[in-house]
């Protein structure tokens, strides 16, 4: 295979490096390449006004064509161009724990799946994908002067870090991702399942996780929730109203793993939650088809949802290349806006 | 019982004997066999019993069966070592897996009992076929009627068989259809057996066997011998079978089938005791002897002289064949008076005939049951020159002799295969006869000291010394 930049992206390539750092520069910079624009998020540099030019003004921004006309020094003036907080929500609930083996190229078995072993060689977990893209959305966001944060939650808020925009910023939302603990609950005893109460407090729990993350928000902010979104839809729907309501834009990456998108299992096997639902023995072929169905019932929930409060969705599949992936999906955004405008 | 073996009974007359088997054991059933109600006898003793023996009965092959059996417990074991071995998976979406599962744990339970039992299912019954099963063996298995008696056909094959009845069917055809009747009214555990009375033995069924679809076949397969019968040697070997199968009397049935016709069996003579004993084995039955048949038999056809000369020195007279004929008359109350003989000379493939010669009459008197005819049949210089053995042909290098074929042929009667009989004489132009005597008037004569190996030398070799003198008699 030639050495491309784009094949730096290659899930099976990230996989390898173990530096989360060094995965997100890689990708900026596949992007980078790949693209020959960069990627903005829709909030570019716009004019905000005239002003009349005072001595000490940086000249460079004096508008000639207004000189001409008038013989007036004005300047131009600019909107901000740090005019949107970027929040980078990341789930590392136990089921984030999950992923596929990727260290074995050659297998033409389908990949087998993992969980709970970070940083494992070869090893490609769903929350290794989610940590990878926000690494990489707030380089590209501290690169525009943006402020980003980050907030890691699961069941309740584990982790945040405080919103910034300066040039080591990026480092310290890497290390929070990389420092965060993915642990999944194991439960040895057989199959158990969620009372309606506990379903209640699942809900009234995302709710007010959306609570604390847009409360300190001061101004109109965009949050990117990356989470495999194994949740009910209706406290996914509590969360996103909120969130509407405070007129924070919303983008919603659903990341699954392909295993879980295609429950490729053929021999009998001992499934075990990683969110302390139990062991389930089973022979997969025989239920394979209800899976699929009720995953599928489940993705077009929250999708669904997410649409119905304007937000962006999109589904990934972990084993497809990540750059593009996201590439194609921040321009489609970004025609979307300049529609708007 | 008149039959037990003391002091002189060792043997007795058949005729007796088989006045004792109507008379002692089921003279009722034997009188009318159609309504014999064997099945319905077989069941008053039911047994519900299943012996080893019984199942290893069911199939020709009962390894496979228990084989077949044992294998049953290979995908059980399976499947018992894939629930304790499977492989253990995290699994990230299992909220929507145990959805799935609740929704559709019933059908998934019940479709894992179904493939253990069809998989079980599968080795079993590839095990029982493989075995070969007897399939009216299975009733049985299941107490359904597991009677286990076994019975013994005997059927009577001999040519008295192939007698056509006022029905146009000939006997034998109705010694199958009885036998084929008493095997389908058995029942589903009891065991059949079959023996021919004619020599050797074709198409018997022994040991007995429960696959009386089988039994079936090869009765249907029976056609009637040219020969005897051999009764005596059929009961021997159901009395073999009877020791061997070691069964209690009331549980065996033999069942003679025969029309037991004049001539059919050989009822004038004594059966050994080992065939008179036959009914301690087992119960012993006989069908009605049926009436005889008007049936003439040629039992007799012979030249006197197996070698004719025709005279080949010119003097062109016909010549005379001398025979014997003997007729044999069975049925003798039938109003037969007279049989007609048609005799002819034939060719050696018997398609055509050569001369035929005046027709013969046999005048029967009442009681008479042989007759014999002493006849000449002249054959006519004629029939001679087509034979190339007329006076004409007398030269050297062409035939000097014939063999004809003489058939002597009787109207058709009950029994067609004893109504035409053939004979060989074979016809010589002339004989060449060497005399040799010690006063030969050649005196060519071997040494009277010589041995007798030089008398054979010395007529085996060919001298022209000898003159011979030639001569024709007639």
């Amino acid at each position: 295979m030639p050495t491309t930049t784009t094949n730096y992206l290659d899930p099976r390539t990230l996989a390898a490096v173990a530096s989360l750092e060094l995965r997100s520069r890689m990708i900026v910079e596949g992007m980078m390449t790949g693209m020959h624009r960069s990627p903005y998020f829709g909030y570019s540099v716009e004019f905000a006004q005239h002003r009349q030019y005072a001595p000490g003004d940086d000249i460079r921004h004096l508008d000639w064509k207004v000189f001409g006309r008038n013989d007036k020094l004005y300047l131009k003036q600019y909107q901000k161009e740090t005019n949107l907080d970027l929040v980078l929500m990341v789930d590392v609930s136990g089921s984030m724990a999950f992923g596929t083996d990727l260290g074995n190229k050659k297998s033409q078995s389908p990949p087998t799946p993992v969980g709970g072993s970070p940083g494992a060689p070869g090893s490609w977990r769903k929350y290794d994908w989610s940590a990878t893209v926000a690494a990489t959305l707030a380089h590209m966001a501290l690169k525009q002067q943006d402020r980003v944060s980050v907030v890691l939650f699961a069941d309740e808020l584990r982790a945040t870090t405080r919103s910034g925009n300066a040039r080591d910023h990026w480092r310290t939302i890497v290390d929070a991702l990389g420092s965060a603990k993915v642990d999944p609950i194991e439960n040895d005893t057989s199959l158990t399942s969620a009372s309606p109460e506990e379903v209640k407090a699942r809900a009234t729990r995302l709710t007010r996780l959306f609570d604390q993350v847009t409360s300190p928000l001061r101004q109109r902010s965009l949050l990117v929730l990356i989470s495999d979104m194994f949740v009910e839809p209706a406290a996914l729907e509590h969360g996103l109203a909120r969130a509407h309501h405070r007129r924070h834009d919303m983008v919603v990456l659903q990341v699954l793993d392909h295993a879980e998108l295609t429950f490729p299992f053929r021999s009998p096997s001992e499934f075990l939650g990683l969110e302390g639902e139990g062991r389930l023995p089973l022979d997969p072929p025989a239920l394979r088809e209800a899976y699929l169905e009720a995953i599928n019932a489940h993705l077009d929930a929250v999708k669904e949802m997410t649409r119905k409060f304007g937000f962006d969705y999109l589904l990934v599949d972990t084993s497809e290349n990540l750059g593009p992936t996201l590439s194609h999906f921040l321009a489609r955004r970004a025609a979307i806006i300049d529609k708007k405008k | 019982m008149p039959n037990d073996g003391d002091g002189a009974g060792d043997t007795m007359p058949a005729r007796d004997w088989f006045a004792i088997c109507h008379s002692s054991l089921v003279l009722r059933h034997s009188l009318d066999i159609p309504s014999l109600g064997i099945r319905h006898s077989f069941r008053t003793h039911p047994t519900f019993m299943t012996t080893s023996a019984q199942v290893s009965g069911f199939f020709t092959t009962p390894g496979f069966a228990a084989a077949g059996a044992a294998a049953v417990s290979i995908p059980i074991v399976i499947h018992l070592l894939t629930r304790m071995r499977r492989r253990p998976v995290q699994w990230g979406a299992m909220k929507f897996l145990v959805e799935a599962f609740r929704r559709h744990r019933t059908r998934l339970q019940l479709e894992q009992w179904i493939l253990l039992l069809v998989r079980c299912l599968v080795l079993l019954i590839l095990g029982l076929a493989l075995a070969g099963p007897l399939l009216g063996g299975c009733a049985s298995t299941m107490g359904i009627d597991a009677t286990g008696r076994t019975l013994y056909l005997v059927m009577d094959d001999a040519l008295s068989e192939r007698a056509i009845g006022a029905d146009s069917k000939d006997r034998f055809e109705r010694q199958r259809q009885l036998a084929i009747r008493l095997i389908d009214s058995l029942g589903s555990a009891d065991q059949v057996a079959l023996f021919t009375t004619s020599r050797p033995n074709e198409g018997v069924v022994d040991p007995p066997t429960i696959d009386r679809a089988a039994v079936r076949r090869t009765i249907e397969g029976l056609e009637p011998k040219h020969g005897r019968s051999d009764l005596v040697g059929a009961l021997r070997d159901v009395r073999a079978s009877l020791v061997e199968k070691g069964q209690p009397a009331d549980r065996a049935f033999v069942v003679l089938l025969s029309d037991f016709s004049k001539g059919s069996l050989p009822v004038d003579q004594a059966l050994p005791e080992q065939a008179t004993k036959l009914d301690q084995l087992a119960r012993v039955l006989a069908v009605k002897p049926m009436a005889s048949l008007p049936n003439v038999q040629i039992s007799k056809f012979q030249p006197r002289r197996h070698m004719i000369l025709t005279g080949g020195l010119g003097d062109g007279g016909p010549v005379r064949i001398p025979i014997d004929l003997e007729l044999q008359r069975f049925a003798d109350d039938t109003p037969t008076r007279a049989t007609s003989i048609e005799l002819a000379l034939v060719t050696d493939d018997l398609s055509k005939p050569l001369a035929v010669f005046p027709k013969q009459e046999v005048r029967w008197n009442e009681g008479e049951a042989k007759a014999t005819l002493r006849a000449d049949l002249i054959v006519n210089p004629e029939t001679l020159d087509a034979l190339n053995l007329g006076p004409g042909n007398l030269s050297v290098g062409k035939s000097s002799g014939a063999t004809v074929v003489l058939r002597a042929r009787i109207e058709p009667d009950a029994l067609l295969e004893d109504n035409e009989r053939f004979a060989v004489v074979e016809l010589r132009q002339r004989l060449r006869v060497g005399i040799i005597s010690e006063t030969s008037s050649s005196g060519c004569h071997p040494r009277r000291t010589s041995a007798r190996s030089s008398w054979w030398t010395f007529t085996r070799s060919a001298s022209t010394r000898i003159s011979l003198r030639h001569s024709t008699r007639r």
